[in-house]
């Protein structure tokens, strides 16, 4: 029943295996638990480091083996390398059968329970009394911005909020964007630049000899304090508690058993994994360039079209029309689909922001598609995309209704304008102020658009947008929260309400401003 | 005497500084996820095994110069960074046989080309049947370089490849690009002009 059972070294080489699977399944399964960190859909993969080698075990997610966890242990155990370790895995196998007559009372990390719990169900640990009490997640409070009577923050941040004094522009280039951001004069939107900065390790060659004489493993307990102390800093960047208890069991997994010197010290070594961790997480995996999978549209001279999802108050309207100010730069033609049929103002909300673009872009081709108000939104998105194939124009931008996470027949209409108008990509926007309330925010819109559009594959969201990011100083942990629960890149930024107010995300400032004191 | 005290310690910094300057002796690996780069590092230590996608780097040291097979995972893209100052030659590794229904993985090349290191495609997988052969593999990164320098913004550290105006070609850029066909039932001999 067990698909696949592997030995692997972290670098890719395979020293055995014993497996069913095609090779594809295989590496993507490696690649979903291993890079992106995340459960796989139908299967269930568990694994055991040691030595430097990893002891894989996969199986389908109907099962329930009780047995897996034993035997990567036994396999772990009794492995050399180079040996041939077939006959003595069917041993091993032989084995566990056997003493799966025998029944004792079970731990809670070997219930099923456990296993289903994110953690349980990716890490086999030897079995331990469960005393992992102060790694439960507690939800350190978040230092709330004080203000004074006059409405003003009374903390020393005050000018560095005022950005009305300077233009918008050297405002925007200050600490917290980095160089990858500046504004231009004509506005545009700069690309994204990818310099992760290298910790240098702390000993120069003279001082090798000296730092291996004093390395140690590093242990659990080495850890504990130095990880709580990561965990508060991530905290107070507005990092989603549970995502900051994630980041910090995955960097101290990876930690327990390096050595290190006692002349680099535990924090530089943390920070260094964490980078890495950081960069990998808010590194995207798919390409975030819109304007070649708009160039590749036209050439099939279809519409592409975009739409745009979020709660209310988030900035969609403002951030929709900053995109299509892009877009009108980059010579295209747009047509802006009004789905906002429900709040007051929405359509002239739009017709106003075409009528300053009209007014800003000279020769710029752009429409409003409208139908008033009360209307099905799904119905005046699917005019609209007919109407762009019609009169040839370049991209469809599609707003929709604020809407919360939990408003059921709201999100089963929003899964029907998805299902059926299928939109090239779907932006959730976001706002750079939210804490917690992303992870459900997300996680329930994704789920909504899964469980109502009844598809075999259904669509979920492409893409992310971060807005009223001027408004938060360096409390960027919201990026992180967004970008690691849903594993899509956050495409663009928002630093304002005028329309150049849109930059790219740049990385490796955003860990710089995560982990910088 | 004060005179051969200064030259002295003139010299003693001179010669820290040539020993500590970091020298240019390492090549890359680089490649998109399945295009061999982890068999043919396997290759080049006379070993073979089957593979799965690479987690982290692999790293020896062959005639002096060091070895780094990098991970293919887009995620993982970024490790590159921490080598490059030491780089003298990077080996971008390419599936033939799959490239045409996997454009995308050009648009990493695109950036390693803008790094100005010495290049070698290596057009690996060659033995295959839908394998494409080196000339029709140089053109379509050409075209598909020309497609991707047109969409995107130059403005921070984002470089403009080739001239414009000018249909892209390889032969417009500054560095030195060698293309290579490979396949495992081939030698690795063809490294060693590069070490």
């Amino acid at each position: 029943m067990l698909d696949s059972v592997l030995i692997i070294n972290p670098g890719g080489i395979v020293y055995w295996k014993k497996d069913n699977l095609k090779k594809e399944l295989l590496n993507s399964l490696i690649q979903t638990v291993f890079i992106q960190e995340k459960e796989p859909d139908n299967y269930i993969l568990k694994y055991k480091r040691k030595n430097e080698m990893i002891f894989i075990a996969i199986h389908s997610r109907q099962f329930a083996l009780p047995f897996v966890d034993d035997l990567l242990e036994a396999i772990s155990a009794k492995y050399v390398v180079g040996s041939d370790f077939d006959s003595e895995y069917s041993a091993i196998l032989k084995g566990m059968e056997k003493t799966k007559v025998v029944k004792q009372p079970k731990a809670f990390e070997e219930s099923d329970k456990f296993k289903n719990t994110l953690r349980g169900s990716n890490e086999v640990k030897s079995p331990k009394p469960f005393q992992k009490k102060d790694k439960q997640v507690k939800k350190t409070g978040k230092e709330g911005r004080a203000w004074d009577a006059s409405g003003a923050a009374s903390t020393a941040s005050t000018t560095k909020l005022d950005f009305s004094s300077e233009d918008s522009a050297s405002a925007v280039s200050k600490s917290l964007i980095g160089k990858g951001l500046q504004a231009q004069s004509d506005g545009t939107v700069n690309a994204m630049e990818l310099d992760v900065p290298t910790l240098e390790p702390t000993k120069s060659s003279i001082f090798s000899m000296f730092s291996n004489l004093t390395a140690k493993p590093l242990t659990e307990e080495d850890l504990v304090k130095p990880m709580l102390k990561m965990k508060e800093h991530l905290v107070n960047k507005n990092v989603a508690a549970d995502i900051a208890q994630k980041l910090c069991d995955t960097v101290e997994k990876g930690l327990i058993g390096t050595s290190v010197s006692k002349l680099s010290s535990i924090d530089v070594l943390i920070k260094k994994e964490m980078t890495t961790a950081l960069s990998k997480i808010l590194t995207p995996i798919t390409s975030t360039n819109i304007l070649h999978e708009i160039a590749e549209s036209k050439e099939r001279e279809e519409p592409y079209s975009i739409a745009f999802i979020g709660v209310n108050g988030v900035g969609k309207s403002t951030n929709l029309s900053k995109i299509c100010f892009w877009l009108l730069q980059n010579k295209l033609s747009v047509l802006i689909a009004a789905g906002d049929t429900f709040r007051s103002g929405a359509v002239e909300q739009l017709k106003v922001h075409v009528r300053n673009l009209c007014a800003l872009e000279e020769g710029a081709r752009l429409e409003l598609f409208d139908k008033g108000y009360g209307k099905d939104p799904a119905g005046i998105a699917k005019d609209a995309i007919k109407y762009a194939k019609n009169e040839g124009f370049d991209v469809v931008l599609i707003d929709t209704a604020g809407r919360m996470q939990d408003n059921e027949p709201l999100m089963r209409a929003l899964a029907k304008l998805v299902t059926e108008n299928n939109p090239n990509k779907i932006i959730f926007v976001g706002e750079a102020l939210v804490g917690t309330q992303s992870i459900s925010q997300l996680t329930k819109f994704n789920q909504s658009l899964k469980d109502f559009s009844y598809q075999a594959n259904p669509r979920q969201i492409d893409g992310m947008i971060l807005t009223k990011f001027d408004t938060i100083d360096d409390k960027v942990g919201a990026a992180l929260s967004m970008t690691y629960i849903t594993g899509k890149p956050i495409l663009f930024v928002g630093t304002g309400q005028t329309y150049t107010d849109l930059r790219r995300m740049n990385v490796n400032s955003i860990v710089n401003t995560l982990l910088k004191d | 005497m004060k005179i051969v005290i200064g030259i002295s310690i003139l010299l003693i910094i001179l010669a820290l500084f040539f020993l500590t300057r970091k020298q240019k002796n390492t090549i890359l690996l680089m490649g998109p996820s399945n295009s061999g780069k982890t068999t043919f590092f396997l290759q080049l230590q006379n070993k073979q095994s089957e593979t799965v996608t690479s987690l982290q780097e692999n790293i020896f040291t062959l005639k002096g110069k060091r070895i780094v097979d990098l991970p293919g995972h887009e995620k993982l893209f970024f490790k590159y960074h921490s080598y490059i100052k030491e780089t003298k030659t990077i080996f971008y590794f390419i599936d033939s046989s799959t490239l045409l229904s996997n454009k995308k993985s050009i648009e990493m090349l695109y950036e390693i080309l803008g790094l100005n290191i010495q290049l070698v495609i290596v057009c690996n997988k060659s033995d295959l049947l839908l394998a494409l052969k080196k000339d029709k593999i140089k053109k379509i990164i050409e075209q598909e370089i020309e497609k991707i320098r047109k969409t995107k913004n130059f403005n921070m550290g984002e470089e403009y490849l080739g001239y414009e105006g000018e249909v892209f070609l390889l032969e417009h850029l500054p560095t030195k690009i060698d293309f290579v066909e490979h396949s495992i039932k081939e030698s690795t001999d063809f490294i060693n002009s590069y070490l």
